[in-house]
């Protein structure tokens, strides 16, 4: 194979690597020299900062946000950063402390059921922290700490200190306890089986293949699941580039092949110049499984690398070849099963076998019921062709979910708020919800263990939006009736915030100071306080204290630190981890006026499981053989029918396949393109995107005509589980037979707190299924879902989506 | 299917337009050179013991042998595998079988 240079693609200026390194040997000193912003007004303010959109420079004039620019290094900034002037001061800023009405009056007596549909009454911050810490201490002592549910789930804010969620854990962790969440709704089926296949996670986590590895030696990507560049305008903590969509360009630009399989047809197909295979939704393990047949019946499956690393393919085998069950999964069975053609199926699986092959498999295949087994088959899949270890082969499942992954591995990282010690062991899978309040003392399996929904009394979330990520939101309504007491901290009036008892305003990370930071960025940036608090929001830190202090450990909760004296204790110990890396970080006072520092460029390139492929033995993997498992001699004795012992292919109860007049189109609920889930619904983005305000739903031209819907219009989608108006788009963009609609438009039901009530705005969890991926991973099924659509004449209803609630 | 689809909808490629608008025309920034962290010399390792990064997206802690995990008073050098069986991650919680 002819050696590739990678180079540079991008928009934005970018200094080269050796200018990095001729510049560092003095570069603590040397930094603190050049230009300084010019400010155009006296009272002006221009500063960097962080944000889960990525790094970008704010103006602030009198005290006002009025602005905001990409930060210049980055290649590829999202437009979303655009949003922050407006989202700030949006009317749906919570303004003050609120109580709901009859919650204040009645308290633990109030009707949870009441809870989104009545007004609210505005407190002032003593009594809201009163009401806090008498709640807290009422329900410990009458119930005790496991009915606390303070997992806090959710993406909150950038910022290693301001994590709201490890604020709530450390809260409640100093006070004995609570109930914490297991996994996420990410990838929460696939890193629960991952480590009984490959000893760890780190096919999801990193460092996995890196891209500068794809550019020079790949010859063909194939993507289950596609790829978006949309997915790739947030990180987890920030970041100063942006980097996927420049890696899939330069990708592009080396010649590579790329194969979408996808029932979507995304935004980089054409730009990449792409070839889209559409496929029936939630059946990917069967193509996964005739092309495991096409390798092995015509002897292109690399059965040495099976036999020396991999464990339990001779219990595989007979499956494929249809031996165990008299169905041989051969390319005509999975034509039928997937509608791709059988003749595609086989010319892939020749074409994977003759070249430099990487297999990227979505997050979103596994966020489906059976969501283990197209993970599970792409495994199966890259072990035959036998490129794992190889440079640009093999498997990897992050590469384009999220921006930032396959960087060449960097071992440092800022740390974060420390979330304390749980002394309560009783947990749920995070997706498990509204099972775990519904069903209180009810037993339900996870990974091979016997575990019980504990009694949940209280219910206390900050910076994430359950009314939005959840599934089956009416199921969602009614298991929310239950505990007595719900207290919420956020910055907006979000549909969660709504159906809280006790809402606490919170900042956003331009009002308060923190360090940005995350592994998957050579930045770290300072975060410095742009604006003072609206209104009358205060940081989640100070709110925790002082309910910490009436509960008599504020000093416990703090370390008696502030919030300058905890960035300098965070930047403190990350100093020291970096040491441990072989670099050295300026100190705090330099890091803070600077603003940023950039780390070293990792110099060493990496190839995921190329050491276990060098030597197996010496670089056994965590699992029971040592080997990559084929089949899983532990997942079989677990006894799951929804999870067997290897890759199969199980018909789900709901897809195309059992379509029925009722619920004839299946819904794809992807990520959206103009906000971060439902973060950023209110800003101008999302707003401009929306049909006569209501969220857009792609329907096929086929599907459109036979219902006379046209783009523009507005249409109901629903189901046995519930209804949502959507905005219309007629495209082709979109298999026949499914529909796809983003997600995280902010419910608004025509009668809010009523199950049932249509939601005006456009969720497509009012429609999904609320059911575990398995008994395994328990993860979310949001994919997996059957609906019907139809026009929606007559005056439309206003949306309020934004829109404060009455208050008394 | 075509590798080219000649039928694009406008209406839903009207995202990629508002990006462009909404990226130029902004204000010129005249930034200052960038500080760097330096590299310092190489800690040598307690030992070759494999690192783990925890799996959980948000979080990042890495577990590194050659630090031990000073929250649990696990000194350096116990391997991943040796840590206790209800080990979580320190910073987010994720157990150890989930690593």
């Amino acid at each position: 194979m002819a050696a590739r240079e990678v180079f540079k693609i991008g928009r934005g200026p970018s200094l080269d690597r050796r200018r990095f390194l001729l510049a560092g040997g003095a570069a603590a000193v040397l930094g603190a020299s050049g230009l300084k912003p010019a400010f155009a007004l006296p009272g002006d303010r221009e500063a960097l900062t962080s944000s889960h959109w990525g790094a970008f420079r704010a103006r602030v004039v009198d005290g006002r946000l009025v602005s905001v620019a990409p930060f210049e290094r980055d290649p590829f900034p999202t437009a979303m950063i655009q949003n922050f002037p407006s989202i700030l001061y949006d009317k749906s800023r919570i303004a003050k402390p609120m109580g709901r009405k009859s919650w204040l009056e009645k308290r633990e007596k109030a009707d949870g059921a009441d809870r989104g549909r009545e007004p609210f009454v505005e407190l002032e911050w003593d009594q809201a922290l009163d009401l806090a810490a008498e709640e807290m201490q009422r329900v410990k002592a009458t119930y005790g700490n496991e009915s606390f549910y303070a997992a806090s789930y959710g993406w909150a804010s950038g910022g290693r200190f301001h994590a709201c969620d490890e604020m709530m854990n450390r809260l409640y962790a100093l006070y004995g306890g609570y109930v914490d969440d297991l996994t996420n709704y990410s990838f929460g089926a696939g890193m629960v089986l991952l480590p009984h296949l490959l000893g760890s996670n780190q096919a999801i986590g990193g460092p996995f293949t890196t891209w500068p590895s794809l550019v020079q030696n790949t010859q063909l990507i194939v993507m289950f699941g596609g790829a978006t560049f949309k997915n790739a305008q947030i990180t987890w903590g920030g970041s100063g580039e942006h980097t996927t969509e420049k890696w899939l360009r330069q990708c592009h630009a080396a010649g590579i092949e790329m194969i979408a399989i996808n029932p979507v047809r995304e935004d980089e197909v054409v730009a990449l110049d792409m070839e889209w295979r559409p496929i029936r939704p939630n059946s990917d393990v069967a193509l996964m499984l005739a092309l495991c047949h096409t390798l092995l019946t015509e002897d292109l499956a690399d059965l040495a690398f099976v036999e020396r690393y991999t464990a339990g393919f001779a219990k595989v085998r007979p499956y494929i070849l249809g031996e165990s069950d008299g169905q041989p999964k051969d390319a005509d069975w999975a034509a039928s099963v997937t509608q791709v053609p059988a003749d595609w199926i086989r010319n892939l699986a020749r074409k994977m076998a003759a070249k430099r092959t990487m297999i990227m498999t979505a997050w979103s295949l596994q966020r489906a019921r059976f969501g283990e087994q197209p993970w599970w088959g792409t495994i199966l899949l890259a072990a035959l062709l036998g490129q794992i270890g190889l440079p640009g082969g093999g498997f990897g499942f992050s590469y384009t979910s999220i921006n930032g992954y396959a960087f060449p591995p960097s071992s440092f990282n800022v740390p974060g708020f420390p979330r304390g010690r749980n002394p309560v062991k009783a947990r749920i899978p995070v997706a498990r919800i509204a099972d775990m309040l519904l069903q209180p003392g009810a037993e339900f399996e996870f990974n091979g263990r016997q575990m019980t929904y504990p009694d949940i009394r209280m219910i206390h979330w900050a910076g994430g939006n359950p009314f939005h990520h959840h599934q089956d939101l009416n199921r969602l309504t009614r298991a929310w009736a239950k505990p007595e007491t719900v207290i919420v901290h956020e910055p907006w009036w979000t549909p969660t915030a709504r159906r809280a008892d006790l809402v606490l305003p919170a900042t956003t990370t331009l009002e308060r100071n923190d360090i940005g930071a995350s592994p998957r960025d050579r930045y770290v940036f300072a975060m410095p306080q742009l604006v003072a608090p609206v209104g009358q929001a205060r940081n989640d830190f100070d709110i925790c204290a002082d309910i910490a202090e009436r509960l008599g450990y504020r000093a416990d909760f703090t370390e008696d630190r502030d919030e300058m004296g905890w960035l300098r204790h965070l930047y403190a110990r990350a100093g020291e981890r970096a040491v441990v890396e072989g670099i050295v970080l300026p100190d705090f006072d330099t890091f803070w006026s600077e603003g940023m520092i950039v780390l070293p460029r990792p110099e060493n390139d990496y190839i995921y499981l190329a050491d276990f492929r060098a030597d197996p033995e010496a670089n056994a993997l965590r699992t029971p053989s040592g080997r990559i498992e084929l089949f899983s001699e532990k997942i079989a004795a677990m006894g799951y029918d929804d999870c067997p012992g290897q890759a199969t292919w199980l018909e789900p109860e709901e897809w195309l396949g059992t379509a029925s007049q009722g619920a004839p189109l299946h819904l794809i609920s992807s990520h959206p393109q103009h906000r971060l889930h439902s973060q950023m619904d209110n800003g101008p983005l999302a707003r401009a995107s929306k049909i006569q305000g209501r969220e857009p739903l792609w329907l096929h031209p086929d599907d459109a005509t036979a219902r006379g819907l046209q783009t523009g219009e507005v249409a109901r989608l629903f189901n046995d589980r519930g209804a949502c108006q959507v905005g219309v788009i007629v495209s082709d963009r979109v298999t026949p037979g499914v529909a796809m609609l983003q997600e995280g438009a902010w419910i608004d039901p025509l009668e809010p707190g009523v199950p049932g009530s249509i939601d005006k705005h456009g969720n497509p969890n009012l429609v999904t299924k609320d059911i575990g991926t398995s008994r395994l991973g328990q993860g979310c099924t949001a994919q997996t879902a059957l609906v019907q659509i139809e026009k929606l004449e007559g005056p439309l209803p206003e949306v309020t989506a934004y829109d404060p609630p009455e208050v008394a | 299917m075509t590798k080219r689809e000649t039928t694009e909808t406008r209406q839903a490629d009207r995202s990629l337009v508002t990006r462009r608008t909404l990226l130029t025309g902004l204000f010129a920034v005249t930034a200052s050179l960038p500080i760097l962290a330096v590299r310092g010399p190489t800690v040598a390792l307690a030992s070759n013991l494999k690192r783990y990064r925890c799996p959980e997206t948000e979080c990042g802690y890495l577990f590194d042998p050659a630090i031990g995990v000073p929250e649990h008073d696990i000194p350096a050098g116990v391997a991943f595998a040796d840590l206790p069986d209800d080990w979580e991650c320190p910073e987010c919680g994720a157990p150890k079988y989930l690593w």
